[in-house]
């Protein structure tokens, strides 16, 4: 799947300003050599086991399962992780990665704040300085991931370009690199940008279908039938279908953020509305209008809110080896709402999405049938916004 | 001789940037004419983008100021036209992969040089992904303008060598308009050794400010 230029059939590749093109060959280098030295996995497995608190539990979701009435439902708890999302994974990877190429400062953009936050967190526990980019916007939905990220150590810079969104992070964070490569890793935290960071996220987060196919063979004995994750970017969704792909009988299924509608302009569901283009480092499908301008995108779920998407699902999305669906506010925030009442699991508004294409999804399948749903993090950050959206003026 | 070459004949040339559409075409028009007369030997035409990741504050601002004020690929295609009815200098477009892209690399390279367009500098296109974009250009006469920057080094040699119409050198890490405080080290301090010493001619960027009409 992994091809030397960086390309995913046509997508990805390296569409960056020649200030970064050292920059990138070292870290592609570097990343080739640490993925090469069984030291360098065996200290990742011990920070994603002690620290993160892998492996995330596989979990069946009884009550779920029986009121949908048709496949069985397991849930993988990437919530439970150490800072509540998956995020952790491809973090404290870079985060080895960075000491070991001698850097001691991370720059990060994000958009729900979770990445920003592991972020931090990783910086504080290998004593690095750390610099996280958000769109003002989502400083303001978001302002308890905020105060987090302060309270680990890290500055959190607003961004009020353009949309005040994650794609005006994503560019504030690449303007930084370019202006302060050799002490400094930008710690990407989607499948994105240019080659190699699609791959090295990709590889990090892989831990989560190579963790899915073994609990589930101990569980039932086999494969699963679909496998379902939410889709800004792509990291968790990445990792929940890496270990499948090579499966033909195995669905994959990555839920895009439809916003209002995929029929309005307040949407962010790239493959259902997009188109191809060259953005961010990368080709792949981008929501934009007839002259290549970038749309300002719209998503209640600020980690969903991206204009893109990652080109090893652009990919697979031209293969036809996974599916794309759009999935709307409205259906994300019944799902919110739907699981936590259901089974005592407060998802993400991100994963709410995946869980609202379950809702779908399981009662046209059969009882003899296996879906497995990945939270890739938990809600908490996303209650007042929630109870916003329903009409209830809470404070945090 | 093509422009290009031509505004290089006596070895030093200025280069004006201006922003299409900031804030409308018209005065984009009389800041070409102005540059021109004011002894400006080659203008960079910013087509606007979104999304403008190499700029800094002030041609980010002017990118937004533009497209909020309704510009287009092709009114600039028109622009250009117009202007090309008295304006000799060679005139080079500076965007984004995507506007080029978007509109389709060939038919975009067709329409430049139908307008009178001699090349184009697109700064998210390195020497790596330049074969995309750059034989288009040759088969319609326009030149592909490759960028060095201060982090280059082992670098330099291998674009110059396919560099077309000239070099450009960016004399600062960073954005544009942004002073980091760290000079381009191998550009400036040995300048012998490191510099193509032949055609194409370096002139040295990004040393633009405010594109502002005076």
């Amino acid at each position: 799947m992994t091809n030397p230029n960086g390309r995913f059939g046509i997508h990805g590749g390296q569409y960056i300003p020649e200030t970064l093109m050292n920059a990138v060959i070292e870290l592609e280098a570097a990343y080739n050599e640490a993925k090469a030295d069984p030291s360098f996995q065996a200290e990742l497995t011990e920070l994603f086991n002690e620290y993160a608190g892998r492996p995330s539990r596989l979990y069946f979701a009884k009550r779920m399962t029986a009121d949908l009435g048709g496949a069985k439902i397991y849930l993988k708890r990437e919530d439970l992780n150490h800072t509540g999302a998956h995020k952790i994974n491809n973090v404290l990877g870079q985060a080895l990665l960075a000491r070991r190429m001698g850097k001691t400062r991370l720059i990060a953009e994000t958009g729900a704040g979770q990445h920003g936050v592991a972020t931090a967190t990783a910086a504080a526990l290998m004593g690095m300085q750390c610099v996280v980019y958000m769109g003002k916007e989502d400083t303001i939905r978001q302002a308890l991931n905020v105060y987090r990220m302060r309270l680990l150590g890290a500055e959190v810079i607003p961004v009020e370009t353009g949309t005040g969104t994650l794609k005006d992070a994503v560019s504030a964070a690449m303007r930084e690199w370019t202006n302060r490569i050799s002490d400094t890793h930008y710690c990407l935290g989607s499948v994105m940008g240019p080659h190699p960071f699609p791959t090295i996220v990709r590889d990090f987060q892989a831990v989560i279908s190579q963790e899915i196919k073994r609990q589930l063979m101990e569980k039932e004995g086999r494969l699963p039938d679909a496998v379902l994750a939410c889709v800004g970017g792509g990291s968790n969704a990445i990792g929940a279908f890496y270990h499948f792909i090579g499966d033909p009988s195995v669905r994959l299924i990555g839920c895009e953020a439809a916003g209002r509608g995929v029929d309005t302009f307040e949407t962010a569901a790239t493959i259902a509305t997009g188109k191809l283009g060259i953005f961010h480092g990368m080709k792949s499908y981008f929501c934009q209008d007839e002259y290549g301008q970038i749309a300002p995108v719209y998503s209640i779920s600020a980690g969903l809110d991206y204009p893109g998407i990652g080109p090893e699902h652009a990919w697979l999305h031209d293969t036809g080896r996974a599916e794309y669906v759009p999935v709307t506010d409205d259906e994300a925030v019944n799902a919110f709402e739907y699981l936590s009442r259901m089974e005592g699991i407060i998802p993400a508004i991100e994963s709410a999405h995946a869980v609202a294409h379950a809702m779908k999804l399981a009662p046209t399948m059969g009882r003899d049938e296996i879906m497995v749903v990945n939270i890739s993090g938990r809600g908490d950050k996303d209650c007042a916004a929630i109870a916003r959206y329903r009409g209830e003026n809470i404070s945090e | 001789m093509n422009r290009i070459a031509s505004a290089f004949e006596n070895g030093k040339a200025f280069i004006a940037f201006i922003t299409c559409g900031d804030p409308d075409l018209a005065t984009t028009a009389a800041c070409v004419r102005s540059a021109v007369k004011g002894g400006a030997d080659l203008i960079e035409l910013g087509i606007p983008f979104s999304d403008p990741t190499a700029e800094g504050p002030v041609i980010q601002a002017a990118n937004e100021r533009a497209l909020k004020g309704g510009v287009t690929t092709d009114a600039i295609f028109d622009l250009v036209r117009e202007l090309r009815r008295d304006v000799t200098a060679p005139m080079v477009f500076m965007t984004y992969a995507n506007v080029v892209y978007s509109y389709g690399i060939e038919r975009f390279c067709g329409k430049c040089a139908e307008v009178g367009i001699d090349g184009m500098i697109l700064p998210d296109v390195p020497f790596e992904e330049k074969e995309e974009f750059a034989p288009a250009c040759r088969e319609r006469g326009l030149s592909f303008i490759s960028l060095v920057a201060p982090t280059s080094e082992n670098r330099v040699a291998m674009i110059a060598k396919e560099a077309e119409g000239f070099l450009y050198i960016v004399s600062s890490m960073g954005v544009t308009g942004v002073r980091s405080g760290s000079p381009a080290p191998w550009a400036l301090a040995s300048p012998r050794r490191n510099r193509p010493r032949t055609w194409p001619p370096s002139p040295t960027g990004p040393s633009w400010a405010a594109p502002s009409c005076a």
